[in-house]
Order: structure tokens, then sequence, then C-alpha cells
């Protein structure tokens, strides 16, 4: 079997276990974190609705959720041993890629659903239930202060083409993204002996890396700003993918150290 | 078949000389279209040239680290260190060599920048350009040039490209010869260029001996002659402390960092620079250490929440507490039965480490709040009149250290209660969500409760702050010591 078909292998088996209930909490996070903070909001439309639920505790909980997806299980699956007697079957490459392909799939699997279930609630099921009720926040009179959807966030300008284009789009950037955090976190699980310190590697480098960015005035190239862009003006659409650009980067010098290391690395035992 | 050693030595001055007569080609086009390009002379334009703090950033000092990682391997070497008679002497003379080149370098640089000049046709009325009226005004602004001559202007950024290179390729040397770890090299190289880079880019924020490229392009120091002073002899004497220093721990044989040590030195680098960052933004904005004390540890722009102070605080909160947990998880992973035989119990070996990390977290709050004193001394010229330090103080100190403490045990309580080692980052994750304005309203929990906005509401909040974290670690304290009693202390 190749890589690919034991990733798929593994993802399906994963997904019947524990994991359904870590999928399920990270895709209710935005929608009961919105839900309760609508009140204190006035909200214009759909589509501010659909930020706020992703403006509050996701882009904070980001890096630890996609890390609570999958990585757990690979963490344990290198400090017991398995790697040693999985090499009697498959060469530790082989294997290694399959674990890294099946937590990207994870990934994006839970977190693009996130998005959807998001898009679902705000577009679809919001009209229906008539949960909020939309509107300027400008005196009667006044000039309407709301701003066309298509200029509102950086990936807004999809919605020119539809709303399910944005949907789809910024689904699937928000799960290139988590895979790309979870592969980076299953990399540092196998660089780094120390298993705290691999597991909260993507949280430091999308942490420290906001915190450095926002202090050099580089908000846009921001890691939290970049997948989460709600917080600031629209930019043009190739901007976040700087620093994804760079989270690619760094999987890749990742895999060429351990290539070069045949693999003898601390956390694979 | 392998290149004769005149090649291997030719070819990256080559590549040098190239990349110097590039620069010089674009320097003079820039000088071309300036303002005041008819008032410029031949010195001018070495001078612009050797001041090209891009060319210096992302050519020159790239060229230095890649030419030391060459060298100082063989500075390693076991007859280099026997011929040097100690690693210190070792560390000094591949500096000397190193500096040595970096000379070469600076003349061919030079050479090609005349030459380029006076290809050029600029004038070479030197006195016309040192008494020009215009001179403050010019795109190559130098008092030192001004006052003494351009030539002296051109020889002190000479002087101080050397320096640099010597001070530069010294400490890199000892990095070496103290780890013997050509991987920490790599990784003390990147942190040059990095500093370098941000030294750059965001070279208001720095304090002027924490900025490297200044030492390599003179451009704000030759605005002032007795900067040139300043910055050489401030490089000096870090060059003589660093070689003390180094020849210090070689003669009483102090161990290499471990990693754990390694880690703290991360730590607190990383804390002192962003509380200079802080700092730097809250002096302008009050004459009081006191106050700057709460606008830097507030958790709230003046543009309302940023993530800038709230990663900061949250830094300095959960930055301790974290690398006392990563260090204990080292211990967890490994050797942990040896030590509890040592020990008779895990709450015996768990008193001892908690009795450490509680030492940690006072020293490390403590050293930030005399960091922020000093710091603020040092941009503003004085404490102010320190009118709410008392309290603010005291709140910052105890409640600061004890926040960080809870961390440090609440980080370990759930490690030792669930059995897996990951679980400490949802205590974190939690951490962040409930130091968010809105929940810290409630002072309920033990999150950014060492935000000074906690000081707006008088001794009363503070005092119930201290009861909350006190409340928050007793708690933690009985988890942890009833998972100790477990007979299971395995983790995964």
């Amino acid at each position: 079997m190749n890589a690919v078909q034991l990733a798929l292998g593994e993802a399906w088996s994963y997904t019947r276990g524990r994991a359904v209930l870590v999928v399920a909490v990270v895709i209710l996070v935005p929608v009961v974190s919105g839900l309760i903070a609508r009140g204190g909001y006035s909200l214009w439309d759909g589509a501010d609705y659909f930020s706020l639920q992703l403006s509050n505790l996701v882009p904070l909980l980001f890096p630890f959720l996609v890390v609570a997806i999958y990585l757990p299980r690979l963490s344990d699956e290198f400090a017991n041993g398995f790697t040693r007697s999985v090499r009697t079957r498959t060469t530790i490459g082989t294997y290694l890629a399959s674990r890294l392909v099946a937590a990207a799939i994870l990934a994006f699997l839970t977190f693009a659903a996130m998005v959807v279930v998001v898009w679902l609630v705000s577009f679809v099921a919001d009209p229906l239930l008539g949960l909020n009720d939309y509107g300027s926040a400008a005196p009667p009179g006044q000039e309407d202060p709301i701003p066309p959807l298509a200029t509102r966030f950086t990936f807004s300008q999809l919605f020119a083409y539809s709303s399910a284009m944005f949907g789809v789009g910024y689904a699937a950037w928000v799960g290139i993204n988590a895979a790309t955090y979870a592969v980076l976190g299953g990399l540092a699980l196998a660089l780094v002996e120390n298993r705290f310190i691999a597991l909260s590697v993507p949280a430091i480098v999308y942490w420290l890396g906001s915190f450095v960015t926002a202090v050099l005035g580089w908000e846009e190239f921001s890691p939290s700003t970049s997948v989460f862009p709600f917080s600031i003006t629209q930019q043009e659409i190739w901007q976040p993918f700087v620093q994804w650009g760079i989270l690619l980067v760094a999987v890749a010098s990742a895999v060429v150290v351990m290539r070069k290391r045949e693999y003898d690395v601390p956390g694979l035992g | 078949m392998t290149s004769p050693a005149w090649a291997r030595l030719a070819a990256p001055y080559a590549l040098f000389t190239a990349l110097v007569a590039l620069h010089v080609g674009y320097t003079s086009s820039q000088l071309t279209v300036g303002i005041v390009a008819e008032s410029l002379n031949a010195w001018d334009v070495v001078l612009s040239s050797l001041n090209g703090p891009y060319f210096i950033v992302y050519v020159a000092i790239p060229a230095l680290l890649l030419a030391n990682h060459r060298t100082v391997l063989v500075a390693g070497d076991p007859t280099a260190l026997i011929r040097h008679g100690s690693r210190a002497a070792a560390a000094f003379a591949h500096g000397l060599a190193m500096a040595r080149r970096a000379a070469a370098g600076v003349v061919l640089w030079i050479a090609i920048s005349a030459i380029g000049a006076t290809s050029r046709g600029w004038s070479r009325d030197w006195s016309a350009a040192a008494g020009s009226p215009q001179n403050s005004d010019r795109l190559v602004t130098h008092t030192l040039a001004a006052a003494l001559s351009p030539a002296a202007a051109v020889v002190a950024q000479a002087a101080m490209l050397i320096v640099s290179a010597w001070l530069v390729a010294t400490a890199l040397a000892m990095v070496h010869l103290r780890t013997d770890s050509v991987r920490t090299l790599r990784w003390a190289s990147a942190g040059v260029m990095v500093a370098a880079i941000l030294s750059f880019q965001a070279g208001q924020w720095l304090p002027p001996l924490l900025k490297p490229v200044n030492y390599f392009y003179s451009a704000q120091a030759i605005h002032d002659t007795g900067s040139v002073v300043h910055y050489l002899c401030a490089t000096l004497v870090g060059g003589a402390a660093l070689l003390v220093g180094f020849r210090w721990t070689e003669r009483h044989a102090l161990p290499a960092p471990s990693a754990a040590q390694r880690r703290w030195l991360v730590l607190v680098a990383i804390l002192l620079a962003s509380l200079w960052l802080m700092v730097r933004w809250a002096a302008p904005r009050t004459d009081d250490a006191g106050d700057a004390l709460a606008f830097v540890f507030t958790g709230a722009g003046e543009d309302g929440f940023s993530i800038v102070p709230f990663g900061f605080i949250l830094l300095v909160a959960i930055g301790p507490a974290y690398v006392v947990h990563a260090g204990l998880v080292d211990r967890l992973n490994g050797g942990l039965y040896t030590e509890l035989i040592r020990y008779g119990s895990p709450s015996r070996w768990l008193a001892r480490r908690l009795l450490g990390a509680a030492g940690a977290s006072l020293a490390i709050v403590l050293a930030l709040l005399a960091a922020h004193f000093l710091a603020f001394t040092a941009l503003t010229g004085g404490l102010g009149t320190a009118t709410s330090v008392s309290l603010g103080g005291f709140h910052f100190a105890v409640n600061g250290a004890l926040q960080t403490f809870v961390y440090a045990v609440l980080l370990l309580a759930v490690t030792w209660a669930t059995g897996r080692i990951g679980s400490g980052l949802w205590v974190i994750g939690a951490v962040l969500v409930l130091a968010l304005p809105g929940p810290l309203s409630w002072l309920l929990f033990p999150a950014a409760l060492n935000s000074m906005s906690v000081v707006a509401g008088g001794a009363a909040d503070v005092v119930r702050a201290t009861v909350v974290l006190l409340a928050w670690l007793a708690a933690a304290l009985v988890v942890l010591f009833v998972a100790a009693r477990r007979r299971d202390i395995s983790f995964e």
C-alpha cells in the first residue's frame, strides 16, 4: 500500500473513534460563540454574522484545535514505540507520510466543514429562522454606512461571483491552513524530543508570528489575520498567501532535515 | 577534481566585487536623481556606498556570516586549540583573522566606489561639500564629514565595519567553541542575520546597543561625532566583556547550557526585547514610570484592544510557566523513576520541582520589573514622579509571580491528572480565552490578573486578584497531589 492509501485508511479508522467528538466541538465552537456574542452587536447582514462567528474564539483557539484533532494520537504512536514495529512492514518514510497526510486530511475536512456550517448558519438557516435583526446602526436619514459585501474583508471579493463561491473558497482557505499547521505539528513531533514543545509548535508559530507581525506593523501578513481576516481592512487576495508560503517553507525545511538525517530523529524513537 | 586553492580564495572575492559594483552603480544612479546631486563629490559617493543599509544587511552581513562559518570550524580544530592555548585565545585569533578579511573587503569596496564615483565625473571639491549650507538636507548627511572632512567620515565608517566584523566573528567563534555544535553555530548566525534585518527594518524600536546594523552602517551615528566614538567604544567594551566572560567560564570549567537553560535564555531574550518595545511605546505617553508600567501591562492600547499588549502580558504570564513545564516534561519522559527513587515519593519530587517553579516565577517577574524601570530611565532620563508605583509595583510583583506560578502548577496538575503530555496545551488555550477583556472583568479566573488594568479598580481589586489566584493555586495543588498518589505514573 502506498502512503495515500494508508493515510485514507488511518483517517477513516480514526474518524470513527474519538475524533468525532473533537470534530463536533471544533464545528460547534464558532456557532455557539456566535449565538452568545450576537446580542452585543448591531449586525448589518449575514456576512457580518458570518464574520462575528469566526472572530472571537476561533482565531484564538485555532492552533490548539488543529493540534487536538489528530496529533495526540500521532504523539502516542511515536511515544509507544509503534514506529519501531512498523519498520518491519513498511518504510519509515511511507509510514510518516501516511500519518502526515492523514493529519492534513482530517484537519482540512474539519475546518472546511466548520466554515461551511458557519456559512449555512449565516446565509441559509438565519434567513429562514430569523435569528438576527439586521440593519444599519446609523440614525434615520443619515447615509447608509453598510459597505458593499465585496469590499468588506479579505476573500469577500468572492461575493462578486456568488455567496456560495465565497463559502467554498473561504472554507478551502481555512482548511488548507489547518492542514498545513497539522503537518507542521506532526513534523515537530518527529523532530523534537519533548512532546509538549512539539505539540505546541503550531501555536507558537501562530501566536508568536501574530505578535511579531503586529509589533512590526505588518498585520496584513499576520498568521491570525491571514486565516481569519475579519479584524483588518480588506487586503489583496494574494497577501494572506504570504504567511501560508512561509508555513510551506517551514514544512519543507523540516522534511529536508528529516530526510537528511534518514529519519533518525529524536521523536520517532 | 577539486579546484585549486587560489580559485577557492578568489571566487568569493570575485563575487563580492561584482555585488559591490552593482551596489555602487545603483547608489550612483540614486544620487544622480537626488535633488542635491550637483553639490555631491567623490567622497560623498564613497560614503553613500559604504553607508548603504540594504547592501550591508542583505549582502555584507550574509557574506561575513558565510565566510565566518567556513573558517570558524577550523578555529575549533584541536591543533588550533593547542596552538592558541585556550578557547578564548582561539576565538580572539579567529575574530582578528575575520577582521583582516573584512578590512580587505572594505578596502575593495571603497576602491570600487571611488572608481565608480570618479568615472561618473563627480566634482572633487571636497571642501565645498563639507561647508555646504545644504549639508543637513543632503541625501548623505554626516556631521562628521562637515566637522572634520568627508575622508574622516569614510575612515570612521570603514573602522566601524571592520570592528563590527571582529565582534560578530569573535562572538560566533565563542559560541562554536563553547558548545562544540555546528547546529548551534548555525542558529547563532541566523540570529545575527535576523537581528540585523530587524534592526534595519524596525530600527526605531531598538536601543542603540541592540542595533547590530548600526555598527555596520553609520548613517545615524555619523550625524553626531560623539556617537561614532560612542558606538566604537561600546563595541570594543562589549567585545572585551565577551572575551573576559568567555575566558572566565572556560577557566572555571562551567558546562555548556543544557536544553532547559537554553530555553530560559531564549525566553528571557524574548521578554526583554518585547519589554523594550512596550516601554518605548509607553514612554512618550507619560513622564511617570509607574504610569508607564500600567501602560505596558494593561492589555489594551490607546486604540482599544490590541493583540500587541494582549500578547505581551500573556507572554510574560505564560512564558515562564511554559518553560518550567517543558523542563518538567523532559523529566516526565525519561528518568522519572530514577528521580522518584531519590526523592522517595512523587509528592516530595513535585514539592521540590514546584519550589523551583515558584522561585523562577518570582525571579522573572522581579527581573522584568527592574528591567522596566531601567528601560524607562534610559529612555526618559529618570523615573519621573512615580506616584503610582507602590500599588502597581505590588500588583505586578505579587500577582504577576503568583499568576505565573499558578499556570505552572495548573499545567502540571492537568498533565498529571490526565496522564497526557499534550493536555497542558488546553490550559494555555483556556487561559487565552479567559484573558479576553470580557471574562477578565469578572476577576474570577487565573487569567490576565497580572494585567495592570486590575490596578484601575483600586486596592480592593488588587487584593481580590491575589485571593482569586491563591484559591486557584490551592485547587491546582490539591488536584496535583491527589493525582500524584496514583500508582500509575506513565504519561502518554
